[in-house]
């Protein structure tokens, strides 16, 4: 994440209105991540599946693709931090050389543990084989999506991802809809995974242009999963909290069974997946003071600590920091609250508008609020990684981990009223847990600083 | 390691013996030697591991089961959440700092027992919560301008070695000896709190003044800018760190000690100032054996009818030996004295600009026909031919060179440092009524030390009578096999104290 910070500084001092725009833009992209392109993916195929499609098929279809984007995320999740620390401390001593190396280890075990998970996870499941197959290549490439931008957001590419996006999503989308006729089902899914296809070799291209060929296993990167193992259960359970709660109700006793063994539960996902898309703005706003006006500080706070100043001066940098943050802070949550606000005030006009039931508005509103403090437990997470507080990032994970089954499966046991109040009593719990831990840590931060330095 | 084996001596050594040779060394490896019906066993501290500890000495039978300590190798800390510092003893901690800062080591033996008592785990104290606190408190964030990052790391660096060697498993003995303070010193401190077995200490150099010769010369220690500029009087803060940490070390291992010996009275001066008590210091000089150098000058030599004259001198050819004072002196004496001949033996690659200027000076004094640079040779080779033997440094202990000029009944001039005064006129009364054995001058003074060497070597009564007696005051005070005696004697009486309190 840090890695995003100078090139959106660069933006920010060219002075046109456009550019500003287009930093908050890019921001919004790549922190909202892949959770955000896959309800967007959804979304947009949900709008537009009029054509003929047969309900079962239009559920099989939804649902495998929602499986595929969980999935892939809490797969790839283990891998993802471990990376990305891994390529940034390679670049910081400039090494630049080793990112291919890195990235065909990583895509090595990606695919092979990829195929076998995939394989074994979908083989129970009444649908064809042709269909089977397809979507175990969709789950790779998908899954191969996330990997390729973890090496691309190294390089701060972030215009190539959005790109690879636009026109990958108008290929599935296109093909889609243009195979569905001659071959149903099969052909639909095909047509989609082709536009993903199109989107993970785009983002591949853009990676073998950027960086010279290297040695194809790196063994030095495993190394990283023992040293900064904390960064690969992180990875995998965040997602898998963010995630946890839509997998329970796949499970619950309402929830329906599209084919066995394939579950979905149409009550609780839409409102959640569309609440979570009022959260872009938010992001990159944060992500732009964070990476910009917060980097500063931070910089100036380390600076000023190997350039030999007293202690009262380091101190004084870190109030301003302090200030800084706390101001940020008050920001998005005006912004986010008043967005959050009127949605909740706007969602039986919205309810209407995307097609969803009456009944779900209160679940629409309860996610409303759950997505707001999701996104601003996301800030927490940073800014403890902006410490390399991963021992704390961890404890927040396992609280949302935790507190996200108990709170949702205790929801479902109170019926359909509370539904969603187990996501947003989760993210309540783990976002006052991280915001104790980040006040904390700010407060200690040069005993932090310096006492974790080691002796040598 | 620690078996119940009992040792009669516990040598606390740091940086010498048996790894590095030198004086000290040679003087512990035939301290050992002589007294071969004691025991002796040995904790010697060393820099790192990475350094390869090879034995330079041929060590004795009687000297066994030595242990290395290594003071800058890494430790692994191991973090316990459940070994915490307790709040009263962090109190005590504080209390400690506070008390030391203000010359007051009444807690000392406390602090001993609960490092001991593994109340101060290495992790806590490094990182810690409740230490950072204490360090943060004692930089004095509203009044310190000084580098914070610095304070930190000149804190880790003096307090790791000692925080490491505090609860470190000490051999059993019934007298520990230390030959310096520093961390040897402290070694001795918690080795005589623990066992309440004596604790004895010989100092050949200060060890304080020689660090802070040390510290103030230094480029690793961070000054601020400012300070640099400034004339070099006033030491940079964390230089004067490091020195009031030796100092309190020195400070402590002085208190804990049952008796001091050191070389000569300027010494003695020093610990004084250092804060020894001056009733526990005697002062044991060096011996030296005297089979080598006995009898080198023929007893029959004819001082009336010498009309050529050899003058020596023996050291490095570096700044500290003070090389072109001598040389002004030869000039002195050659206008003087036609046949001369000087020798200077000693090294000279170690200084080569020095070396480069000194020849230049015997150049620019026309001195080429009388001055030879031997480089390193035996001196017992030329002492025979030589009349007289001098030494102009501007530092020394009680150099060896002179009570070999002594022994061999060679008259020496030489500089009024360290003990080359008791050396030459005499320390006791007894001593003194010997008479000379040559000519003390005062430092970087060539002229006088010009006139010092004509009168020695212009009045052969006078050397004859000096010669005398050198090798009388040599034989009487300076006697290896006495030194050993001495010690032995003083061992003894230690080992066969009851245990201190």
């Amino acid at each position: 994440m840090a890695g995003i910070g100078f090139e959106l500084r660069k933006m920010l001092r060219g002075d046109s209105f456009l550019s500003d725009v287009s930093a908050y833009l890019y921001a919004a992209m790549v922190s909202s991540g892949p959770w955000l392109m896959s309800v967007l993916c959804l979304a947009v195929l949900g709008l537009y599946s009029y054509s003929g499609f047969s309900p079962q098929d239009q559920d099989i279809f939804r649902t495998t693709i929602v499986y595929v984007y969980a999935f892939t995320l809490i797969y790839v999740g283990y891998i993802q931090l471990v990376v990305t620390r891994y390529l940034a401390d390679r670049f910081y001593m400039g090494d630049e050389k080793i990112t291919l190396t890195a990235f065909s280890t990583s895509t090595i075990i990606v695919l092979a543990a990829g195929a076998v998970l995939g394989v074994g996870g979908i083989w129970f499941f009444e649908l064809t084989f042709t269909y089977k197959i397809i979507a175990v290549v969709l789950f790779l490439i998908v899954a191969m999506i996330w990997l390729t931008m973890i090496f691309l957001s190294a390089v701060k590419d972030f215009r190539s991802i959005v790109q690879a996006f636009a026109v990958g999503t108008s290929c599935s989308v296109g093909t889609a809809f243009l195979l569905y006729p001659l071959f149903g089902l099969e052909g639909y899914l095909l047509g989609y995974t082709f536009g993903q296809a199109v989107i993970f070799f785009w983002l591949l291209a853009r990676l073998l242009a950027e960086f010279p060929p290297g040695r194809v296993w790196d063994s030095e990167m495993f190394s990283y999963f023992i040293k900064y193992w904390e960064l690969a259960l992180i990875g995998m359970f965040f997602n898998l909290a963010i995630w946890v709660d839509k997998i329970m109700f796949w499970f619950a006793p309402d929830s329906r069974m599209v084919v066995p063994y394939l579950r979905t539960h149409d009550m609780y996902e839409g409102p959640i997946f569309f609440a979570y898309l009022t959260i872009v703005p938010t992001l990159a706003i944060f992500l732009v003071k964070i990476e910009t006006k917060f980097y500063e500080h931070y910089h100036d706070y380390f600076a000023k600590i190997i350039s030999k100043e007293d202690l009262s001066s380091i101190l004084q940098e870190k109030q301003g920091m302090i200030r800084m943050l706390k101001e940020s802070l008050r920001e998005i949550l005006i912004v986010q609250g008043s967005l959050t606000m009127l949605c909740i005030f706007m969602a039986p006009e919205f309810i209407e508008l995307v097609g969803l039931s009456p009944l779900q508005q209160p679940l629409l509103q309860i996610a409303l609020v759950g997505s707001l403090m999701q996104v601003m437990l996301s800030v927490a997470v940073i800014i403890l990684f902006y410490f390399d507080l991963r021992k704390e990032v961890l404890a927040v994970t396992l609280v949302f981990l935790l507190s996200n089954v108990v709170l949702t499966w205790l929801s479902m046991q109170l019926g359909f009223t509370f539904y969603g109040y187990g996501y947003c009593y989760s993210c309540f719990i783990s976002l006052m847990f991280s915001y104790y831990l980040v006040s904390k840590s700010v407060r200690d931060l040069e005993y932090i600083t310096f006492s974790s330095q080691p002796l040598f | 390691m620690s078996s119940d084996k009992q040792y009669d001596v516990c040598l606390l050594l740091e940086g010498t013996y048996p790894f590095v040779a030198g004086g000290v060394s040679t003087w512990i490896h035939n301290l050992i030697k002589g007294m071969p019906e004691l025991t002796f066993t040995a904790v010697c501290i060393l820099a790192s591991s990475k350094e390869k500890a090879e034995y330079r000495y041929d060590v004795p039978d009687n000297f066994v089961d030595l242990k290395i300590v290594y003071l800058h190798d890494e430790v692994e800390i191991s973090q316990n959440p459940f070994k915490k510092i307790s709040g009263g003893n962090m109190e005590k901690l504080r209390k400690f700092h506070y008390r030391m800062d203000r010359n007051d080591i009444s807690m000392m033996k406390e602090m001993v027992e609960l490092f001991r008592d593994d109340k101060f785990p290495l992790s806590e104290l490094f990182h810690g919560k409740k230490a950072w606190n204490m360090l943060v408190e004692r930089y004095k964030p509203d009044s310190n301008d000084e580098s914070f990052i610095d304070y930190f790391w000149t804190y880790r660096f003096t307090h790791l070695p000692i925080f490491k060697m505090l609860p470190l498993d000490l051999p059993k003995a019934r007298v520990y000896h230390t030959i310096s303070t520093g961390y040897a010193g402290m070694l001795g401190v918690v080795a005589r709190v623990m066992t309440g077995r004596p604790l004895l200490l010989t100092e050949h150099g200060i060890y304080v003044k020689e660090r802070k010769i040390e510290i103030s010369q230094a480029e690793w220690v961070y000054r601020k800018e400012d300070e640099r500029m400034r004339i070099e009087s006033k030491l940079g803060a964390f230089q004067t760190f490091w020195i009031r940490m030796f100092e309190q070390l020195a400070r402590l291992c002085y208190d804990y000690s049952s008796a001091i010996y050191t070389l000569y009275e300027g010494n003695r001066q020093l610990e004084i100032q250092e804060g020894a008590d001056p009733d526990k210091i005697r002062i044991i000089p060096n011996g030296i054996s005297l089979d080598n150098f006995l009898g080198l000058k023929p007893e029959d030599h004819d001082y009336m009818g010498q009309t050529e004259f050899a003058v020596g001198f023996v050291g490095r050819v570096v700044p500290i030996k003070d090389v072109k004072t001598f040389l002004r002196a030869v000039k002195i004496v050659s206008i003087k004295i036609e046949k001369l001949k000087v020798y200077i033996m000693g090294p000279t690659e170690e200084d080569k600009e020095y070396f480069e200027e000194c020849v230049n000076l015997v150049r620019l004094l026309h001195l080429e026909d009388v001055v030879e640079f031997t480089g390193k040779v035996r001196v017992t080779d030329y002492l025979p031919g030589l009349d007289l033997i001098v030494l102009t440094s501007i530092s020394e202990a009680q150099p060896l060179v002179i009570m070999e000029a002594n022994c061999a009944g060679i008259p020496a001039v030489a500089s009024d440092v360290g003990s080359c005064r008791e050396l030459l006129e005499g320390r006791t009364v007894a001593d003194q009524a010997l008479g000379p054995s040559g000519i003390v001058t005062k430092v970087a003074d060539p002229v006088s030390t010009g006139e010092a060497i004509l009168k020695i070597l212009t009045s052969p009564i006078l050397r004859s009578k000096m010669s005398k007696a050198g090798i009388e005051r040599v034989k009487t005070f300076y006697k290896e096999s006495d030194l050993n005696e001495t010690y032995l004697k003083i061992y003894k009486d230690y080992m066969a104290m009851d245990d201190l309190e």
